[in-house]
């Protein structure tokens, strides 16, 4: 009996798990790159240098997305990249002999020698968390002559042995100053930063440490620069083999400037007039002038050292590249060339050596670029002396698309052809060669910055008859009748141009070809103005716009079938980016409609101003001439409104601004628009406080202003805000994430969870739902649900053994009745066993995913009988939790979305290891059976609990592609119940679709529709020919 | 089926071979053939009469009651098959249902064409049989059979009679406030 017993329960258990594994989740290999697409991406850079080694030249960045990258300089893709953790920013990269040397870290500090051609790392050494750690210092450089290291980490310099990677010897700085530059001088070294400032010494100057390479030992120690600091514009350090390293600055509201040899004492600098560099320069002019460093690598220089200096003269701004020189044991400049940099734009400049050794010694001088952008061209010019330009050339480009260039860089090809890498304040890196049109290649790299995304469906792509019709009497097709009929026509017509050319077997169109496999290519070979936006989508609803918004300024429309920019628009305050935080998609598309779709973004300047914009979706253009508005303070929230302004037909946006208390404005903001808010502004409710750090998280709801003031409604109108409630943090917590619905996740097709004897658990679906992670001083997390309308708890938990750090970070998401979140835990994660005596005490440690489903009663079929929902009402939640051990450590969390929600969903993990996995939500069941399933559970289909979260590795959606720096999962429907679009963004890009149910509402590939059409035709054929013969034969059958 | 046919001739009738033909008496009785009592009219007397009607009356009205009850035997049977054939929702299961619920209704349907042979009237009483009982009985015992197949849909579910069949029509809840 109990064997039988077992042996059903095994049976249940086969059939259940077989009932999820049944669905194939894997791709075919002609489906990969046809169905998603994939974007490699780096970062915008923070520093570039184009190296050429042993195997040519190639271009190194390091970036602001903590990324090392090597690019092909003649394509632009990405041969080799490492990317950092998130809490690690890339301070130093330098190159030597086929090596390139990183220093990364905040507090923890690494240093890296990578090897430049294939991107493997030689050796690293790493220096723990120090207390004494200065923040943001740090500093590493390659010694002459070998591969030694010297490196500021923590709180000593040390130098380093390639061989061992351990410091030879190590120097304690005694907090003495923010050390962030190395200059090695033959058998010394200084280190160079901003001085700590103590109580005597409150002025910011620079101190400079001079150390003996051999020993270790400190030879001096100064301070020199008043009130200067290294990130000055007014500063630069200098450095050549032949002629040592120098400090130039120019105090402010001075107007010479001081030379200071690194290691001179006496006397400490010398004073040099500035007419000395420029005579034209009146005083007035000399005190706005800045200083800037010309030189990618200074420490490889031999020659005279250089510099650029900046300045405006009567509106017009020039630049001026100096070198200093020696005649008899006297240091004296010298110009070497000018040029304008003016025209209200920004003008960058670079240099570089030729790389062939004969032209080098050829041409002693080194080249300079100047690259000056305009409206609509940018203009690049290289000098090697005060003549005319060595080379020049000039591309279309639009500043309004990607920014204005911000920085060049010059380097040449092994055949000694220049190439000029400029970059733009929106994020774009293009390549520019002589005698070429457009850019040899360019990247965008603003959307490895996105901070939010939304996708905007298309229109179905209107038939040809239905253009017609409209071109002839507009008011024809408003008849859904006319519409229908008009569609079968087009159809027939599709369908006789489909037989006449041969059933399409005869069609060479490759359907394939735009959506190259080809992955690199796709980040690079990008056209800067596309020739053809987007504007129709397809009948499934797979070709959408995704738009994004990026601290960079861009907001980008991308298609999400194959990537491909529909359009692409920089958001800019006096010429620096903004930063987009949030995208709406305010107006949609109706099909034939006047009314263009708009998108509305959010965001902010960097003096924290809120900027609120409408873009016209389709074009990236303003909307109108008012589109674009700056509100008078920033913005603490922003979210969408449940009310379309009648006027516009466009959907309110509610902004709340800070103020004395929180007030509320709509967007846009007219009398049409706030007549239809204040019509429900009774039962709208925001919580504020829920940003990390927070002790206090409050309610508010909106005060209904007067007739008078909605009626006379205008841009500048706010109305006030009333507290509601406050839910104040236990003593010695703080807030670490606030996670919230998204995207509609509350939204589901059945209310309750079918038990294995038919009875119903109701689904307790709060759409004001928040969960607050904490964390406690005690140590642990803390978890609460809170309704943010009336602000009552309705559940709470705690993590005793749980962390959250920059490294382990705390991920949330709620879907219906749901909340997953993902933590790290110290110690066992499993329940602890009744049996034992409380000492079961397990010591592995990782990362565990909670689920918590909540109910309105635990009791089946017990439900709140109302036809409506309020927060008010006095129903608690009946939760049930449980947590699984996560498969890998996670960076984003995501959840698939459909059209009706009767497709089972997807819970999505951006997995640290550079892939997007799906996982089935029926494995986060908190219902599953610990323990032999009983009947009813069998029947329910619950899978028995295991605490392991598989990876299995067909439900890794992004199969070979590997997508780094995950952030955002975010999912669209489409017109097909099964099918959901996926996105993930962050560092990469990654879009595909996934049927989490299969995909039971489209025929197979393997379904032929010729046989079908034969198998038919052959029918028809048969009856034709059997017709007559049974006809003959009945009739002489009659004879007989 | 142990069902007797309604025009099965289980009990011979002789009458035929009194009658005259055409020609008159043109046939001897065999010998030691007696018509009164091969037609089990062994009192042909006119006094006998009565009670012969009555016998048959008897008799006929004893055949129905095994008629009536005939249908309870095969519910056994039928009880065997549905266990056989298990609960769970499969073509064997489904069409054993079938069948179970079937057969009854359609029996129940052919009640009067069943005891039509056996309620006719008898040959010399104008009268005709009353088998209401049994035909009363033999419909509630169909109706147990009608109602042991409804049982089985319920114990295989497939009876809309739990919570978790209207589910989809409960009306979704109205948000009252709205929240941001």
């Amino acid at each position: 009996m109990i064997g039988s017993l077992s042996l059903k329960a095994v049976l249940g258990t086969t059939l259940a798990l077989s009932s999820i594994s049944t669905l194939v989740h894997g791709l075919f290999p002609d489906e990969a790159g046809r169905i998603d697409w994939y974007r490699e991406q780096m970062g915008v850079p923070k520093k570039i240098v184009p190296y050429t080694g042993g195997n040519g030249t190639s271009i190194f960045a390091i970036t602001h997305r903590n990324v090392l990258a090597s690019l092909n300089p003649n394509s632009g893709e990405i041969i080799w990249r490492q990317v950092f953790g998130d809490s690690e920013p890339i301070n130093t990269l330098q190159l030597r002999d086929d090596q390139a040397l990183t220093h990364s870290g905040a507090n923890e500090s690494y240093v890296r020698v990578w090897d430049a051609a294939t991107g493997s790392l030689k050796w690293e050494f790493s220096h723990p968390e120090a207390p004494t750690y200065k923040p943001s210092s740090g500093a590493a450089a390659f010694l002459d002559g070998n591969k030694d290291v010297l490196a500021v980490v923590g709180d000593s310099l040390v130098r380093l042995s390639a061989d061992q990677s351990k410091p030879v010897w190590e120097v304690s700085l005694n907090r003495t100053a923010t050390y962030k530059r190395i200059v090695v001088q033959g058998d010394v070294a200084y280190a160079i930063g901003d001085a700590t400032q103590t109580s005597k010494a409150r002025q910011q100057r620079l101190h400079v440490l001079e150390v003996n390479l051999a020993t270790g030992s400190l030879a001096k120690q100064y301070d020199i620069a008043n009130g200067m600091s290294l990130g000055s514009d007014n500063l630069v350090v200098i450095e050549s083999k032949e002629y040592g390293a120098y400090v130039v600055w120019r105090e402010e509201k001075n107007i010479v400037w001081m030379i200071h040899r690194l290691g001179m004492i006496k006397p400490m600098w010398d004073i040099y007039h500035a007419k000395i560099v420029q005579v034209e320069l009146m005083p007035e002019d000399m005190l706005a002038s800045t200083i800037s460093e010309l030189d990618l690598d200074p420490g490889l220089n031999e020659n005279v050292p250089r510099f650029a200096l900046t300045y405006t003269k009567e509106g017009k701004t020039k630049t001026v590249v100096v070198e200093m020189f020696r005649t008899d044991d006297k240091l004296d400049m010298r110009k070497v060339v000018g040029f304008r940099s003016d025209n209200g734009v920004v003008a960058s400049f670079g240099s570089a050596l030729p790389v062939n050794e004969a032209n080098k010694s050829a041409q002693k001088q080194r080249t300079v670029v100047s690259v000056r952008s305009y409206n609509n061209s940018v203009a690049w010019r290289i000098y090697s002396d005060d003549k005319a330009p060595t080379h020049t050339g000039e591309f279309a480009y639009n500043p309004a698309t990607y920014g204005p260039v911000t920085g060049a860089s010059l380097y040449y090809t092994n055949n000694d052809e220049p190439r000029v890498l400029v970059q733009t304040g929106g994020g774009l890196l293009a390549a520019l060669a002589p005698n070429t049109d457009g850019p040899l290649w360019s990247r965008d790299e603003s959307l490895a910055h996105a901070t939010d995304m939304a996708f905007m469906e298309l229109p179905p792509p209107a038939s040809s008859a239905e253009h017609a019709a409209k071109a002839t009497d507009p008011s024809v097709v408003n008849s859904p009748l006319v519409r229908y009929i008009l569609r079968w026509v087009e159809t027939t017509k599709s369908l006789t141009m489909w037989v006449s050319s041969g059933f399409g077997l005869l069609d060479s169109t490759d359907n394939t070809a735009s959506s190259s496999a080809d992955l690199a290519s796709r980040s690079v070979a990008e056209a800067l103005v596309p020739t053809s936006p987007l504007t129709t989508g397809d009948h499934f609803g797979f070709r959408k716009l995704s738009i994004f918004g990026t601290s960079t300024g861009v907001v980008a429309a991308l298609s999400t079938q194959d990537g491909t920019r529909s359009w692409t628009h920089w958001f800019a305050d006096n010429g620096t980016s903004v930063k987009v935080e949030h995208i709406f998609v305010t107006r949609r598309t109706q099909p034939l409609s006047e009314d263009a779709a708009l998108v509305t973004v959010v965001g902010r300047n960097a003096r924290g101003k809120t900027v609120v914009a409408d873009l016209d979706a389709l074009t990236g253009l303003p909307a109108s001439e008012n589109a674009i508005q700056w509100l008078a303070s920033g913005h603490t929230k922003v979210f969408e409104l449940p009310v379309v302004d009648t006027a516009t037909n466009q959907q309110l946006i509610g902004i709340i601004t800070d103020g004395k208390e929180p007030q509320f404005r709509i967007w846009p903001s007219t009398a049409a628009g706030a007549k239809a808010f204040f019509a429900i502004s009774d039962t709208v409710f925001f919580d504020l406080g829920g940003s990390k750090g927070s002790i206090q998280l409050r309610g508010y709801s909106i005060e209904r202003s007067s007739e008078l003031e909605i009626s006379s409604w205008n841009k500048d109108s706010v109305a006030s805000t009333k507290r509601q409630w406050a839910f104040d943090l236990p003593e010695g917590e703080i807030l670490v994430k606030e996670t919230e619905y998204r995207n509609g996740a509350q939204n589901t097709a059945l209310l309750g969870r079918v038990l294995g004897d038919r009875s119903v658990l109701y689904k307790y679906i709060n759409p004001h739902l928040v969960t607050l992670a904490t964390l406690r001083s005690e140590g642990g997390i803390g978890i609460y649900f809170i309704d943010r309308v009336s602000g009552r708890l309705l559940h709470s938990a705690i993590h005793k053994n749980a962390r959250v750090t920059a490294k382990q970070p705390f991920l949330g998401i709620q879907t219906e009745n749901r909340v997953i979140y993902q933590l790290w835990q110290d110690g066992s994660f499993a329940p602890v066993s009744s049996n034992s005596t409380g000492k079961h005490q397990a010591t592995t440690s990782g990362y565990i995913t909670v689920v918590a489903e909540l109910f309105e009663s635990d009791k089946p079929d017990t439900r709140e009988d109302s036809k409506a929902f309020s927060s008010y009402d006095i129903l608690l939640p009946s939760v049930v939790t449980t947590a699984f051990t996560a498969p890998e450590a996670a960076s984003a969390l995501g959840i698939t979305r459909t059209g009706s929600h009767i497709t089972t969903r997807d819970v999505l993990f951006g997995l640290v290891s550079n892939k997007l996995l799906s996982l089935p939500d029926q494995l986060f069941d908190p219902r599953r059976p610990k323990e032999a399933p009983t009947k009813d559970e069998q029947a329910e289909g619950l899978v028995p609990y295991a605490a392991p979260l598989v990876l299995d590795p067909k439900r890794v959606l992004s199969h070979y592609n590997t997508v780094a720096g995950i952030k955002f999962i975010s999912s669209a429907p489409t017109h097909l119940e099964s099918t959901s679009l996926v996105a993930s963004f962050g560092l990469d890009m990654f879009f595909t679709r996934t049927s989490p149910s299969g995909t039971f509402d489209q025929l197979s590939p393997s379904f032929s529709k010729v046989n079908l059409v034969v198998t038919t035709l052959a029918l028809v054929i048969g009856c034709l020919l059997g017709g007559p013969m049974v006809r003959r034969k009945m009739t002489n059958q009659a004879w007989e | 089926m142990s069902v007797a046919k309604p025009n099965t001739k289980v009990y011979a009738d002789f009458s035929l071979l009194t009658s005259k033909g055409k020609h008159g008496k043109s046939l001897r009785d065999p010998h030691g053939f007696d018509l009164s009592i091969a037609s089990g009219n062994i009192a042909s007397t006119s006094t006998t009469q009565g009670r012969n009607d009555e016998a048959d009356q008897a008799l006929r009205a004893k055949k129905a009651w095994e008629v009536a009850m005939s249908p309870g035997k095969t519910i056994p049977m039928q009880a065997f098959m549905a266990w056989m054939s298990g609960t769970s929702v499969s073509i064997f299961s489904i069409l054993i249902t079938g069948m179970i619920l079937m057969t009854p209704v359609k029996t129940i349907m052919s009640v009067q064409q069943t005891f039509a042979p056996l309620e006719r009237a008898g040959k010399s009483s104008g009268s005709k049989l009353d088998l209401t009982m049994q035909k009363a009985a033999f419909v509630a015992i169909n109706i147990a059979g009608l109602l042991f197949g409804i049982y089985r849909l319920s114990i295989m579910g497939l009876l809309p009679t739990t919570t978790s069949d209207w589910l989809a029509f409960i009306p979704a809840k109205r948000y009252i406030e709205f929240s941001g």
